[in-house]
């Protein structure tokens, strides 16, 4: 599996496609801050994290989901692997493995990258605010890793580059949670608090505050990736591969 | 070759964006500090307040006032204030404007002795009661 980990960290950083969409995407940013920078203080930098991070999961971990997952479809490289003797269960955990990796990437060098641009217009971010804004990346790294797990099952279990993208999308645009909420809040009242982002902002909000439940709010997560991983082992194992 | 020049067309893009945005952005939302004080003798009676297309928006009054910086420069402005925004600044109450080239961004009540002295001076001479 870490053979496979290594090659996939290789293939997705040369991925050219990639760069030039971080690339569009940064200088799109770097635009908007520019403009806006007439009507910034000292807290703004809190506010267009919040507003930058919720823009991330849809635009930036679609492009990155679909590097990550669809292109070995499209490419018909799963059964490559498969036929290689590298089990599917290893597959699906290296997979997310990636995401993870390259999620925490991501959003670790995003905070930064603000600091510097805000400390260059002179609004340099104090550390209790960039200790919050971290905390704030920290919750979208959960999200959208748990957004892949789970669009991830749509992957192997249906081999569909197109649906699984649908599927991710759909999470990250928020329609899927909130289409559960409506439904969950009227036969079982209290139960959506039990969706995975609500999991992750409930943790999110203790973390900051420094009360309430951690632990297992952190297991609960977990027990939404490994359900994850245990499905989609299933249907890929279920699955014919196409050749 | 091609790259290079849809690279530098993609800057340059971002750029003239990037500038003329800035320009719209600063006139439109960036708001200098302006003082004013609501005059005695000015209707601060509440009336019913329509959007542009004639939509009924609830309580509030438009408030047309003089306002002056800190250097004692004056400006006029307008800007609706709707009652459940809050209370309505009410007759000789003291106000610190944010206003930008174009709107009004925002406002709050303030106490005289944080005004700057060429403002406050500006704000007294042209609020005096005239003499009948």
């Amino acid at each position: 599996m870490l053979n496979y980990l290594h090659a996939e960290i290789y293939r997705l950083f040369r991925k050219k496609s990639l760069f030039i969409f971080s690339g569009l995407a940064l200088l799109a940013y770097l635009v908007t801050i520019f403009i806006r920078s007439g009507n910034l203080n000292s807290y703004s930098i809190l506010k267009d994290a919040s507003d930058l991070f919720s823009l991330l999961p849809p635009i930036v971990g679609g492009v990155l989901f679909a590097a990550i997952y669809t292109d070995d479809l499209s490419s018909k490289n799963l059964s490559t692997l498969v036929g290689f003797g590298l089990s599917k269960s290893k597959i699906v955990v290296a997979k997310l493995i990636l995401a993870l990796m390259t999620l925490v990437l991501i959003f670790g060098l995003l905070p930064l990258l603000m600091y510097l641009i805000y400390a260059g217009l002179g609004w340099a971010a104090s550390g209790n605010m960039m200790a919050n804004v971290y905390l704030l990346s920290g919750r979208f790294i959960l999200l959208v890793m748990i957004f892949m797990a789970f669009a991830g099952v749509v992957v192997y279990g249906f081999q569909r580059s197109t649906a699984a993208i649908v599927a991710y999308l759909l999470l990250s645009l928020g329609a899927i949670g909130q289409l559960l909420t409506l439904i969950l809040d009227k036969i079982l009242p209290n139960a959506s608090q039990y969706l995975p982002s609500n999991i992750i902002g409930q943790l999110h909000l203790n973390l900051m505050t420094g009360e309430g439940a951690i632990v297992w709010l952190g297991m609960g997560l977990l027990a939404y990736v490994v359900m994850s991983i245990i499905v989609s082992v299933m249907l890929f194992n279920k699955k014919e591969m196409e050749f | 070759m091609k790259k290079a020049v849809i690279v530098i067309a993609i800057l340059a893009a971002a750029v003239t964006l990037g500038v003329i945005g800035k320009q719209y952005y600063d006139n439109r939302y960036v708001g200098k500090d302006y003082y004013a004080m609501v005059p005695l003798d000015y209707d601060v009676a509440p009336e019913v307040i329509y959007s542009d297309k004639g939509e009924e928006l609830g309580q509030g009054k438009e408030y047309a006032l003089v306002v002056y910086n800190n250097k004692g420069e004056a400006k006029s402005v307008k800007w609706v204030i709707r009652t459940e925004d809050g209370g309505l600044p009410q007759r000789g109450s003291f106000l610190l404007v944010k206003a930008s080239e174009q709107i009004v961004t925002g406002w709050s009540v303030i106490k005289e002795d944080q005004i700057p002295i060429e403002a406050l001076k500006k704000i007294k001479s042209n609020n005096m009661p005239s003499d009948t």
